[in-house]
């Protein structure tokens, strides 16, 4: 409560009072069956303390033309009451209606406040050297190019290249991971991330506008711009509710009593319909809902640009992966090293190492630092035969490395080794010396997405550009059943575009990839999720949703996230709308009273903001 | 061109819903958007006389209502 503005205290304060004298006439009257001019005196007096800014707001409003706001409307149904002399429910009204504005007004300030501490990665100065003595200035008034100082504890305020020192940055503001990063000179640091250890030089390669903090802010505050269908609904569906729910009120009132009579019983019940005609409760609690949970996503490291894609993933039906750089690391390495019987496995190496001295693709990248040749001058007679291997003369003695095909042209290959995912087969002249399997080391958490995925029941497919024998083991080993390889870029929109077609109605396909060069599939998607992007901003640009580093198991989170969301704003449209019928109905038919039309009214609204506020707590 | 503004004094989000019609409606506002929660609006503009007359309107409907640059 210590969160209150003084405007929410004062209005606290005309509630408890308005309560007190509300009690003590129930009091009173049970006891001594007050006469009608006390009532009126303590009533009226409870009234006026609750209810005088509605009142002067609906006066203000009539002049203005504006007869369908919920001041208007609140002062006529409880002045109507009054009327009828309905005196206590008259207080009530009010009363129990600023209960639920100041209680809505809190949660609004609530989550405001929740939200603006998710995202306090906002640098306040940034120190440089002006005239060799060292200020701060605002991050703005920095140049591309300038000389920063960051000392230990701060924050670095904007993206560039370390010039001097090392130090350990904590980067979990931006990326949601508390593992701290060692650095050094040469290393881009991001504004954002805090300097642990020791004085750091940065030279600026942005200017704060383009900076990595920048930009993640203002991704977040248009997200809340991007409306999902629900928040649409709700928006079209407040506007036309209070005009027809006023009507029916007019008609009970008006036309009702001409067929049967008894008009101040036909007012009653259109008194009721006029309080529980304010549609606020689902107003409010559906952006709530989408707005928490945004928050709640991009403290983990995980930006969603809108409640429209939030809603979307949590009805995901197939999620479709990039392989390489996304389920796996996108570096090789060497998994076994088979040499034939009577061979070494350094005599394999090395002579896999020397065919592929002159060659630059990432397995020759990786064979050859396991094995570095000493004297490459002795290299001759350097071949290459495109989709088979190469070959290399050495002290005389040639040696021949690449796939099965190649090697069994010259040597019978004494391994058959099945679905691997890259076998470089070798041989010294005649002589089958073995053969080096090497893979694409898959994440460690790239499992258990696919487990969780299987547990959410949601199909998952790979889309890829690398051959069928290695796209093969990856999905072997992640359990993956339907796996699409040798890819061209087009080719795999086209691959997603039947997944797309064969979804169900309502179902969403999401596509996960690194965003560097699958622009295109993440735009097809339904949900383009890009990964590992801290520092790519076509990335952050490209995609739906972006997840700052690169564990893959985040969207576990974010998919249940974004479900306990849609579940909690579905719940809430029901729960508001059914309520609001049901006394309705009831009032219509004579069966519900002011009292329920209260609850209907403030209750609802009070539990749905509580209801939404569970998307806080992940 | 296009402006964020602060906006204050706001009471709900149907009240915002409002305001960003209205603020549509303007001739020259190619599109505008009013966050509640943010209290922010976004808005799309064809002059700065556009964008002054969009919240005098606005103003006008909402007396307690104030937008900041």
């Amino acid at each position: 409560m210590s969160y209150l503005s003084r405007s929410q205290k004062f209005n606290l304060l005309r509630i408890a009072v308005s309560l007190m004298l509300l009690a003590l006439y129930f009091t009173l009257n049970s006891l001594y069956k007050l006469n009608l001019c006390y009532t009126l005196l303590i009533l009226t007096a409870a009234y006026i303390i609750s209810g005088c800014d509605v009142l002067y707001e609906a006066l203000r409003n009539i002049f203005r033309g504006k007869l369908l706001d919920e001041n208007f409307l609140m002062s006529i149904a409880t002045v109507g009451a009054f009327a009828l002399g309905d005196y206590s429910e008259a207080v009530a009204v009010m009363v129990f209606y600023q209960v639920g504005e100041l209680f809505q007004s809190y949660a609004v300030g609530k989550s405001r406040r929740s939200i603006a501490e998710l995202m306090d990665i906002c640098p306040e100065y940034a120190n440089v050297y002006c005239d060799g003595v060292l200020k701060s200035v605002e991050p703005n008034e920095v140049n591309v190019g300038d000389i920063i100082v960051v000392k230990p504890g701060e924050k670095i305020p904007l993206d560039g290249i370390v010039q001097k020192g090392t130090s350990r940055l904590d980067t979990s503001s931006i990326t949601g991971e508390s593992v701290s990063s060692y650095i050094s000179e040469g290393d881009t640091v991001y504004s954002g991330s805090i300097n642990l250890n020791s004085l750091l030089e940065i030279k600026v390669t942005k200017t704060y506008e383009n900076s990595t903090v920048s930009k993640i802010l203002e991704l977040v505050e248009e997200a809340s711009f991007n409306k999902s269908k629900s928040e649409n609904f709700i928006t079209a569906f407040s506007k036309v509710y209070t005009p027809i729910v006023v009507g029916f009120a007019l008609a009970l009132a008006l036309i009702m009593p001409i067929f049967l009579g008894a008009f101040s019983l036909w007012l009653k019940r259109a008194l009721i319909f006029l309080v529980v005609s304010c549609p606020c409760a689902l107003v409010i609690s559906v952006p709530l809902s989408f707005f928490a949970a945004i928050g709640c996503a991009s403290s983990r490291g995980i930006l969603i640009k809108g409640s429209n894609w939030l809603e979307l993933l949590g009805k995901a039906q197939t999620v479709v992966f990039d392989k390489t750089g996304t389920l796996t690391r996108g570096n090789f390495t060497i998994t076994s090293c088979n040499p034939a019987d009577g061979v070494d496995t350094e005599a394999l190496l090395f002579a896999a190492s020397a065919c592929e001295y002159f060659s630059d693709h990432p397995i020759a990248n990786v064979i050859k630092e396991a094995s570095p040749i000493k004297y490459p001058e002795k290299i001759s007679g350097f071949e290459n035969f495109a989709g088979l291997g190469v070959k290399a003369v050495y002290e005389g003695k040639i040696f021949r490395c690449g796939n099965e095909k190649y090697i069994s042209s010259y040597v019978k290959c004494g391994f058959e080794v099945a679905d691997a995912p890259s076998v470089v087969y070798v041989c010294e002249d005649n002589r089958f010396l073995g053969c080096i399997v090497v893979s694409d080391e898959i994440k460690p958490q790239s499992k258990e997405i696919f487990q969780d995925l299987t547990k959410f029941g949601i199909s998952s497919a790979i889309l890829t550009g690398d051959r069928q024998s290695s796209a093969a083991y990856v999905a072997r080993e992640l359990g993956c059943t339907d796996v699409r390889s040798e890819l061209l870029p087009e080719d795999k929109t086209s691959e997603l575009q039947k997944i797309i077609a064969s979804k169900s109605k309502g179902r969403s396909v999401v596509y996960v990839g690194d965003g560097i060069n699958d622009a295109p599939v993440l735009a097809m998607a339904d949900v383009g999720i890009a990964m590992g992007s801290l520092g790519s901003d076509a990335a952050i640009e490209a995609a739906d949703i972006v997840i700052m580093d690169d564990d893959i198991s985040k969207i576990s989170f974010a998919y249940s996230l974004c479900r306990k969301t849609n579940k909690i704003v579905r719940q809430n449209v029901a729960f508001a709308i059914g309520i609001k019928l049901l006394v309705m109905v009831f009032a219509a038919i004579g069966y519900s009273n002011m009292w329920a039309a209260i609850f209907a009214d403030v209750g609802v609204a009070v539990l749905a903001i509580l209801n939404s506020f569970r998307c806080f707590k992940n | 061109m296009k402006k964020i503004l602060r906006v204050t004094g706001i009471d709900c989000a149907h009240c915002a819903a409002n305001l960003e019609s209205i603020i549509k409606k303007t001739a020259g506002i190619t599109d505008a958007k009013v966050n509640f929660l943010l209290e922010k609006a976004i808005i799309k503009y064809e002059s700065d006389e556009a964008l002054k007359n969009a919240v005098n309107a606005g103003k006008a409907a909402f007396p307690d209502c104030e937008f900041k640059g």
